[in-house]
């Protein structure tokens, strides 16, 4: 006999409950890209906010991240890079406000993927350097201390001018060359003393008074 | 009076179409291809990898077809260990009854039962596997791997060279790829040169080495003689080769939704057996503790991928070789007969259901 | 209701001391539900299972059938033991509740039951169509069993049945959920099997339903074997008859009441006899027909 009673339904609707949860944990879920706020972190201040995945898991979901980032080094160990870069970002859209997470895989991409030791073309490690600072200009919309992220964004920029390995002048090198790295290295000091790193506006001053750029608001742009 | 079992003998085709049936429940399997339809839709590629323009079209469908057949696979695994394990479940509630009085033997209704299911697992394999070559778009032609040699874990200290002679039917086209570690010690990077000479002709491959990294070189086209690898350390670090991996050979192949075939097959095999195992422990448990324990034995199978022979130990493998966008193996010849031989010995297990 | 046919002298089915059981709970105790009962069944008979529920009427059934094992004693059918195929291929069983598959459509369940059965392809499907159009599913044979109700699963019972001709018939509750037209299906069925000499054995808790189907009764009581005999012989009450009159007037009932009292009798009961459910359901549309 069919049972189209309320039992029959509500186990449908279980059964269907159950599908979605399915689909939302098996979802390649990455953090959110924030364009255009290489400059500032306050505006983007409204914009942090607990991730679905904080949502579902609640204060399982730092845990899990943490075990994410355990995968992640093992998987670098192990040279498989593609399996690594996936497992760093299901533990940054778990736990999007540790900042330790995104300085980590920003480390990993501009330190280790884009040093002289690692890759000796001069093009390809730009585009680490890139991938490293689009990084962290998204995780400064979403970090716990997005202070910490501008000023690293600001280091590594800064260290990007002065490292000849680059390339020499037949290759790409920076775009804009110096001047526009050292400028985007102030701003990005100038973002992380806004945010609450007051040695950020200490570094700023230095590489504006000691390079003679611009102040900010003043600047055309990287 | 007539007796018709005089002039026939009983049929097991429809009990065998009743578990193919059964095996593709529209109530299980619509939301499960629906679910891969889905996940199709999504970015598998790393936001860090799309940033460096490293994500090759290649990577990018690779990492796609590994994801949604991890997916899959780990959802239809559970499934599967649950359905066998209520195979029995569903006998002893009643289905037995109208069985066992029957002249039909007790054995073979157990064999057309497994074997029914198994179809209809390997029906819905198969509609899975259209889904997700559709998602990832088929894919361009690759490489597939062709052979593989054990190597022997060796440090080479700066300036020092290994030679590697393959042994067996010689790689006359493709590639060969070898796994290679900075190893401690002394600079934590070093640079690599891998060169593989057949004859007179050479061909090399540079890299430097920071961590563990695989090192591809070309093969020489085909020319006479034997083949040889050499791997020299050029740098002023220390280098390993890594034993864990194998000197694997690469040679073109066909396009890369082949790599799903592979997959539909090996997953059937595997599914196969881990049917029977849940339909012996049913015999003797419940349904939940029958499927916990075959699915126990499956985690247990593919700790080892070694044992190339046991289905579904080489299945991790082959995904990760379909990640990168590559095609696996042939699957071992006797995984059909292992397959075959646990659901008979589930038989067994399961007490000769009488 | 005696069966006119016996084929030869050996029983169509002979239990000696049987004994069956279960195995329950967490530690597995062995539960014995029937206690050594020896029974002779002759050929082209009808046996009728009586007893409350509990008694072990079904665990007996299933022993028949072969569904079962015996933890000890005998169980023959037709000379041979019931869990070997020679002698499921010749007897036909009814469970208690109908666990048919019920995705399958009645038509496709019974080509399913038939090829078990080793009944020939060709032969199968005018059987299974002339089966349903006797227990009356004609019209719902492409509908999936899940659909039906509990009436007409025990007729779809009734049907696979008698789908091989069988030699023996073991229907435990036929009865269950049939309606009135379904009791005279089943009558027929039975009638047309005892005919052919089959022997048949009826299981239900409900003695008047069996009642006019059977000559012998068995009475389980917890398991064991009571009492069993010719049915008259078991019922009858010495002295005791029972009439249905009609058409005469209250006064003649008077008389008649008043003459069994003089002639030393009692009348035990008296009320309206009234027509029967199937009676009810052919009252004539037209008028030719006759209720």
């Amino acid at each position: 006999m069919v049972d189209r009673g309320e039992g029959a339904m509500r186990s449908r609707l279980a059964l269907g409950l159950g599908w979605v949860s399915v689909a939302l944990c098996c979802w390649p879920w990455q953090t959110e890209g924030q364009s255009g706020v290489s400059r500032s972190v306050a505006g983007v201040e409204a914009q942090r906010g607990a991730s679905l995945g904080q949502r579902i898991l609640g204060p399982v979901a730092g845990l899990a991240a943490s075990a994410e980032w355990v995968r992640f080094d093992w998987y670098v160990r192990e040279g498989r890079y593609e399996r690594a870069y996936a497992v760093a970002e299901r533990a940054l859209a778990l736990d999007p406000r540790a900042t330790q997470g995104w300085t980590h895989l920003a480390s990993h991409l501009v330190f280790g993927r884009a040093s002289l030791e690692s890759e000796p073309d001069p093009t390809v490690r730009l585009r680490w350097i890139q991938a490293g600072l689009a990084l962290l200009v998204r995780g400064e919309g979403q970090a716990g201390v997005p202070a910490d992220l501008a000023y690293m964004r600001g280091l590594i920029l800064s260290w990007v001018t002065d490292l000849e390995g680059l390339g020499p002048p037949v290759a790409p090198g920076w775009p804009g060359g110096k001047d526009a790295a050292r400028l985007s290295s102030a701003d990005a000091f100038h973002a992380a003393g806004t945010a609450g790193n007051l040695e950020g506006f200490l570094m700023e001053g230095i590489l504006r008074t000691g390079n003679r750029l611009p102040p900010p608001g003043e600047e055309q742009g990287e | 009076m007539s007796n018709p079992r005089d002039a026939s003998r009983e049929r097991y085709g429809e009990l065998f179409s009743l578990w193919v049936r059964r095996s593709l429940d529209p109530a299980w399997t619509l939301p499960l291809l629906g679910l891969l339809a889905v996940l199709s839709l999504a970015d598998w590629t790393p936001t860090a990898l799309r940033a460096s323009g490293m994500a090759t079209p290649s990577l990018r469908r690779g990492l796609e077809r590994e994801a949604l057949w991890s997916v899959a696979l780990l959802l239809l695994t559970v499934w599967t260990a649950w359905h066998g394990a209520r195979i029995m479940w569903r006998w002893r509630e009643g289905e037995w009854s109208w069985i066992a009085s029957r002249p039909a033997t007790a054995f073979r209704v157990w064999i057309a039962t497994w074997a029914g299911a198994s179809a209809g697992l390997g029906l819905l394999l198969v509609a899975m596997a259209v889904v997700v070559e559709v998602g990832t778009g088929l894919g361009a032609p690759t490489v597939r791997l062709a052979d593989s040699q054990p190597v022997d874990d060796t440090r080479l200290e700066p300036g020092q060279s290994l030679d590697i002679p393959w042994i067996g039917k010689p790689p006359m086209t493709g590639s060969l790829r070898v796994f290679l570690r900075s190893s401690p010690g002394g600079d934590p990077t070093t640079d690599v040169l891998v060169e593989a000479q057949r004859g007179e002709l050479v061909r090399q491959a540079k890299l430097r080495l920071d961590g563990r990294r695989p090192v591809e070189v070309e093969v020489p086209p085909d020319t006479p003689g034997p083949l040889v690898v050499t791997i020299t350390n050029t740098g002023g670090g220390a280098l390993a080769l890594d034993g864990g991996q194998p000197l694997d050979w690469w040679k073109p192949a066909g396009s890369e939704w082949r790599g799903s075939c592979s997959v539909v097959w090996r997953a059937l095999i595997g599914l196969s057996a881990l049917l029977g195992l849940a339909m012996g422990f049913g015999g003797r448990m419940g349904a939940v503790s029958a499927a916990g324990l075959a699915a126990a034995c499956l985690l247990v199978a593919t700790t080892d991928p070694v044992v190339s022979w046991i289905p579904f130990a080489d299945l991790p493998g082959v995904l990760t070789i379909l990640g990168e966008g590559r095609l696996p193996m042939g699957a071992h010849l006797l995984l059909p007969l292992v397959s075959v031989a646990v659901a008979v010995g589930s038989w067994w297990t399961a007490g000769k259901v009488q | 209701m005696t069966s006119t046919r016996h084929t030869t002298a050996a029983p169509a089915l002979e239990l000696t001391g049987l004994a069956c059981g279960y195995r329950v709970g967490l530690l597995q105790r062995k539960r014995e539900v029937l206690h050594g009962v020896t029974l002779s069944v002759a050929r082209g008979s009808c046996l009728g299972l009586v007893g409350p529920n509990g008694s072990g009427k079904s665990t007996l059934l299933r022993t028949l059938a072969g569904v079962q094992r015996a933890e000890r004693g005998r169980v023959l059918v037709l000379g041979e033991d019931p869990r070997q195929a020679r002698a499921r291929a010749r007897l036909s069983y009814l469970p208690e509740d109908s666990p048919f598959p019920a995705e399958l459509s009645a038509v496709a369940a019974l080509d399913l039951l038939g090829a078990l059965s080793g009944v020939p392809r060709v032969e199968l499907r005018q059987r299974a169509q002339r089966l349903l159009k006797r227990v009356g599913l004609s019209e719902q044979q492409r509908a999936p069993l899940r659909t039906f109700s509990r009436g007409m699963l025990r007729r779809f019972g009734l049907a696979q049945a008698f789908l091989s001709d069988p030699e023996v018939v073991l229907l435990d509750e036929p009865t269950a959920g049939l309606d009135a037209p379904g009791f005279s299906v089943l009558e027929d069925l039975l009638g047309e099997a005892r005919a052919r000499g089959a022997c048949v054995v009826l299981a239900s808790h409900l003695p008047s339903d069996l009642l006019q189907h059977c000559d012998h009764l068995a009475l389980l009581l917890g398991g064991n074997l009571r009492d069993h005999g010719p049915t008259e012989q078991l019922l009858a009450v010495d002295g005791r008859v029972q009439l249905e009159l009609e058409g005469l007037e209250a006064a003649h009932l008077e008389e008649i009441r008043a003459w069994v009292q003089a002639a030393g009798g009692k009348v035990r009961s008296s009320s309206p006899a009234g027509r029967s459910l199937l009676e009810l359901y052919r009252l004539p549309e037209t008028p030719d027909e006759q209720p």
